[in-house]
């Protein structure tokens, strides 16, 4: 199946044209935390002042969205916490 | 009139001023009599390997058309090393007398290629000095592109380094229209493709490219000069230095 992997940015959507190979909607969101990981951590851009205002909204062939996903899922939530 | 001892070498002038590989083209007659015999032509299919990471390199590579892609395998991932086109020769490795690399080199752009085998091109070069002397200054100047490579990849934003890529795919093809896919240009800048597909509507907002499925088109290269700044130009101006003829045909 192919999914593909738009960006919702400050309420813009960047639709992905091309999409992902995947084998099937489990794997969508593992693919969806490693690719926000290396962009978060190793894509400097002009365009996305900071990765943490996007959020993942895949979509499958249908059109239909199987994943909501904030980047801020790859820095785990213990990080923020008080303890 | 052309006298019968005088054939030999007379076909094989004819056949340097057909070719189209700048390193052949602007070898001496006589340096270019010697590696003549020796020259196999062959096509470059769009990711044909042309040698894989810690294989033996059979042959060097000089591409009369398209472009070579040299490539870092991971276990990340492959990312994009350097590229040569026709200005160039592939496997300087060989060059340099190592017949093997920890890189891959795939075509990235198909074309046509001249090759000379790794016996055959040792012996040349033990032959002619200036010979060697010219392969030696194109590793030269392709050291230069890898070391520019590692600085726009150190301090230089998504949007650059696609800014520089498509210019230095620019300078190494005939045309404007260059059909790649976000995929492939991720692999190449070794960044995930959403922060390609932004970067490619950011550049088109800026009428630097146009972008269909599949293509992207230059249109105004000026721009897109702009927009790579100083991660663009230092290696070409290199390059024009040591050969004092442009790195981008026509250019």
């Amino acid at each position: 199946m192919r999914y593909f992997m738009n960006i919702r940015y400050r309420g813009r959507l960047i639709s992905d044209p091309e999409g992902d190979e995947l084998s099937n909607e489990e794997a969508v969101h593992g693919h969806a935390l490693a690719t926000a990981r290396d962009l978060v951590f190793g894509a400097r851009m002009e365009t996305i002042r900071s990765w943490f205002d996007c959020s993942f909204e895949i979509t499958d062939e249908g059109g239909r969205t199987v994943l909501v996903m904030p980047f801020d899922e790859v820095v785990p939530a213990s990080q923020f916490g008080s303890a | 009139m052309l006298l019968p001892q005088q054939g030999g070498e007379s076909m094989a002038q004819l056949q340097q001023s057909v070719i189209r590989n700048r390193l052949l083209a602007s070898l001496s007659p006589d340096d270019f009599a010697l590696v003549q015999p020796h020259l196999e032509t062959v096509t470059l299919e769009l990711r044909q390997h042309l040698f894989r990471a810690d294989q033996k390199i059979s042959h060097v590579t000089f591409p009369e058309r398209g472009i070579a892609s040299i490539v870092a395998d991971t276990a990340e991932g492959r990312f994009e090393v350097g590229m040569v086109g026709s200005e160039g020769v592939v496997g300087t490795a060989l060059v340099l007398g190592i017949d093997r690399t920890p890189h891959t080199c795939m075509v990235q752009a198909e074309g046509e290629a001249l090759r000379i085998g790794a016996g055959e091109l040792q012996a040349v070069m033990e032959q002619s000095p200036t010979l060697r002397a010219l392969l030696l200054r194109f590793v030269h100047t392709f050291i230069v592109q890898v070391s520019q490579t590692a600085y726009a990849n150190a301090g230089y934003s998504v949007e650059e380094r696609l800014a520089r890529w498509l210019l230095m795919t620019h300078d190494r093809l005939d045309h404007d229209d260059m059909p790649i896919t976000h995929e492939f240009m991720s692999i190449m800048l070794g960044s995930r493709r959403p922060g390609v597909t932004i970067a490619v509507q950011t550049l088109e907002g800026t009428g630097a490219i146009r972008a269909t499925r599949g293509n992207i088109t230059l249109r105004d290269r000026q721009k897109l000069e702009q927009i790579a700044g100083q991660s663009y130009g230092f290696a070409e101006k290199e390059y024009s230095n040591v050969f004092q003829f442009p790195i981008k045909r026509g250019g």
